[in-house]
Formats: structure tokens, C-alpha cells, sequence
């Protein structure tokens, strides 16, 4: 549905990057795709392709893992891993709470940057 | 040279960011807001007549519809004010649309807002417009597998109506499962079951929009 606002974002984000750093290829983004974020992977692939014709992001691999929700703790926003059992946070003791995958990111960019620059 | 950069930075769409902004203006004025979403004919616009006595004076209602200003004119009938939003073919409203909506209407002692949203179990479902919570209306009608086979719209609602609930002998529907499917995807979901015609289940409902609305 709104998978060509995200692909817009995330494409606004990566020339970002590739400014910040000179960039001159992008080979490779990460994202981490929220299983109830409402985003459809196989159209936002389709949506980055087309965005990025003709672009510095042009031919990059698109990497989507899937993150499922989890428990995560209130007070120092860490992640307990598998912790039905658990009642309370193990490292600080704060309330779990559960956190509902609903976000997209952009984990990571591997880009060529210019040597001649540099 | 090739770098890997990490970056683990959230994605938010232009809407995300204008919802985020509607919460606030929301939030400042007191404001609790409840995005209605179900199929076309699963019984909003009805909903909100058999509400707008109890609520007269302190409610107001954004219409959602692709064309037409049909179901704004039943609201301001049954006595509550009443703005008219046009997708013109768009299967759900956006954030735009509602800033665009409160630009223009007057939210003047509102204490509560209904969103009433495109008819859509889909879409809709998939879009934060500023409110505090979603209702998922589901009319008998509609046969009891709607909640399993509409699961994203389930999970997003804090609240479920089942609708025209008078009309439960004239259908196969099995109410027992559709609590029971709601439940399997959204445990802490409200159910509440309902009938324009005999007002069953609206106390119930009622108190919960009172309750909600007071703890904003
Ligand atoms: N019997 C019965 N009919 C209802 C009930 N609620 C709505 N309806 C009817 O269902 C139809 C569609 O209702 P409407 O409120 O326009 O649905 P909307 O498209 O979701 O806004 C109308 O003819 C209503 O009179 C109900 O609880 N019982
Ligand atoms: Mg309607
Ligand atoms: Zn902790």
C-alpha cells in the first residue's frame, strides 16, 4: 500500500549516506522489515528497483530480514530474547513489555566510496 | 574502497511523520480520537447515530468515503457535527488528509473524534491518522471468518464490534469463533457485541469509549 513512500525514505536515507561519505556505488542495503509493519517485501522491492534506476543506488542488493515481535524491557529498552518465562527484565529488572515489530529500518549500507578523494 | 555503514535507522513515510504531528495537536487540546474501520455496510455511520445522543456536546466526526457526503449529512441528523473528507478513489485515508480535515473544521469543545474510515478491512488497517486507538466493526453479516481471514485489521484494533447482532438467527455466523479467532491474533482486544435495532451491547460499548476517553 504505501510500500513507494517507504522506497521513497529509504532511498532519500541511502543518498544520504552516500553523500556523507563520498560514495560513488551502492552495493548493498540492509533493511529490517517489522512482520506488522504492513509493508509487502516483495513490493517494496519493486519499488526501490524502479526508484533507483539510473541512480547511485542503481543495481544494488536489497537485503529484507524480517523481524518478529519480542519482548523488550521498559526501563533499558533491552531485548531478554526468548522470554515467555521471564517476568522481569534480567539485566535491570524493569517491566517487559511487548514490542510489536511494526518498524522498518535501514540496518546497514555497504557502499564504494572514492579513493581518489580520500 | 568498500564500507559497510551501520546505520539501524527507522523508516518513517511523510504520512507517519504528519500522524506523529496529529497525535500532539490531539494530545494539546484533549482531544480522544478513534479511528473507525470495517467492510462498506458493516454498520459505522449507524454506529455513530446510535452513539450521538449519549455523546451530543462533545463529539465530532471526520467522514471517510470515496465520493459523496452522504454519510456526513446522517451524522449531522442524528445531531453531531460533521466534516466530509473525499478520497476520490483512495482506498484509506491518510494523515494529510486529517490535517487537512481539522484545518477546515472547527473541533470546538470535542472531546472525542470518530474517524469514520474508507469501508475497508484492508487498507485502512495499514495507516496511522493521528489516533489514539482503531475499532474494527464486523457485522454478523459478513460470516464469522472475517477476524481469521483480516487478521492486520484485528491486531491494530483495541476493539472490536460485531454489528447487527438482531440479525443472528437469519445467518450460519458462529460469534463464539470470531471472539475466538480475534483472540487467538489479539488477546487483549475488547469485544463487544451489538445491535442498532434492539441497542444491545451499546451500553457496554459506550461506558468503554467514556472510560478510554477519560484516561487520555
Ligand atoms: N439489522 C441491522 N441493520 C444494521 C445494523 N447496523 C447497521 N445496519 C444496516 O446496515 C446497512 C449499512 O450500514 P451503514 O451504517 O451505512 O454501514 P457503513 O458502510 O459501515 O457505514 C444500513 O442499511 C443499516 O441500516 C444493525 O445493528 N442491525
Ligand atoms: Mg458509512
Ligand atoms: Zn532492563
Amino acid at each position: 500500500m504505501h510500500e513507494l513512500a517507504f522506497a521513497e525514505e529509504i532511498f532519500h536515507c541511502v543518498e544520504r549516506e552516500a553523500r556523507r561519505h563520498n560514495a560513488v556505488k551502492i552495493r548493498r542495503v540492509r533493511l529490517q522489515v517489522g512482520q506488522y509493519s504492513g509493508v509487502d517485501p516483495a513490493s517494496l522491492s519493486f519499488c526501490l528497483e524502479a526508484i533507483s534506476a539510473g541512480t547511485i543506488m542503481d543495481g544494488a542488493a536489497i537485503e529484507m530480514m524480517e523481524s518478529r515481535p519480542e519482548w523488550i524491557c521498559s526501563t533499558c529498552g533491552g531485548f531478554p530474547g526468548d522470554s515467555e518465562a521471564l517476568s522481569a527484565c534480567p539485566n535491570c529488572g524493569g517491566a517487559l513489555e511487548y514490542s510489536a515489530a511494526t518498524d522498518l529500518r535501514v540496518q546497514e549500507i555497504e557502499l564504494d566510496d572514492d579513493d581518489n578523494q580520500t | 574502497m568498500t564500507t559497510t555503514i551501520k546505520l539501524e535507522e527507522k523508516v518513517k513515510t511523510k504520512g507517519q511523520e504528519v500522524a506523529e504531528e496529529l497525535k500532539i495537536y490531539f494530545r494539546e487540546r484533549g482531544i480522544y480520537v478513534i479511528n473507525l474501520i470495517g467492510s462498506p455496510g458493516s454498520g459505522k455511520t449507524s454506529l455513530l447515530e446510535s452513539l450521538a445522543p449519549d455523546l451530543r456536546g462533545r463529539t465530532a466526526v471526520i467522514e471517510g468515503d470515496l465520493q459523496t457526503d452522504k454519510d456526513k449529512l446522517r451524522i449531522e441528523r442524528a445531531g453531531l457535527p460533521a466534516y466530509q473528507l473525499n478520497t476520490l478513489g483512495a482506498c484509506h485515508l491518510d494523515a494529510k488528509m486529517i490535517r487537512q480535515a481539522v484545518d477546515e473544521f472547527s473541533l470546538e469543545g470535542a472531546k472525542i473524534l470518530f474517524i469514520e474510515n474508507v469501508g475497508n478491512l484492508v487498507c485502512p488497517a495499514s495507516f496511522v491518522i493521528g489516533e489514539d486507538v482503531k475499532v474494527a466493526v464486523v457485522s454478523v453479516t459478513e460470516g464469522d471468518d472475517k477476524p481469521a481471514k483480516y487478521p492486520t485489521a484485528i491486531r491494530v484494533s483495541s476493539a472490536m464490534v460485531i454489528t447487527k447482532m438482531d440479525l443472528l438467527p437469519y445467518t450460519d455466523c458462529h460469534v463464539d469463533q470470531m471472539e475466538a479467532d480475534a483472540h487467538a491474533i489479539n488477546p487483549q482486544m475488547k469485544i463487544f457485541k451489538t445491535s442498532m435495532k434492539t441497542g444491545e451491547g451499546m451500553k457496554e460499548f459506550l461506558a468503554w469509549i467514556e472510560e478510554s476517553a477519560a484516561a487520555k
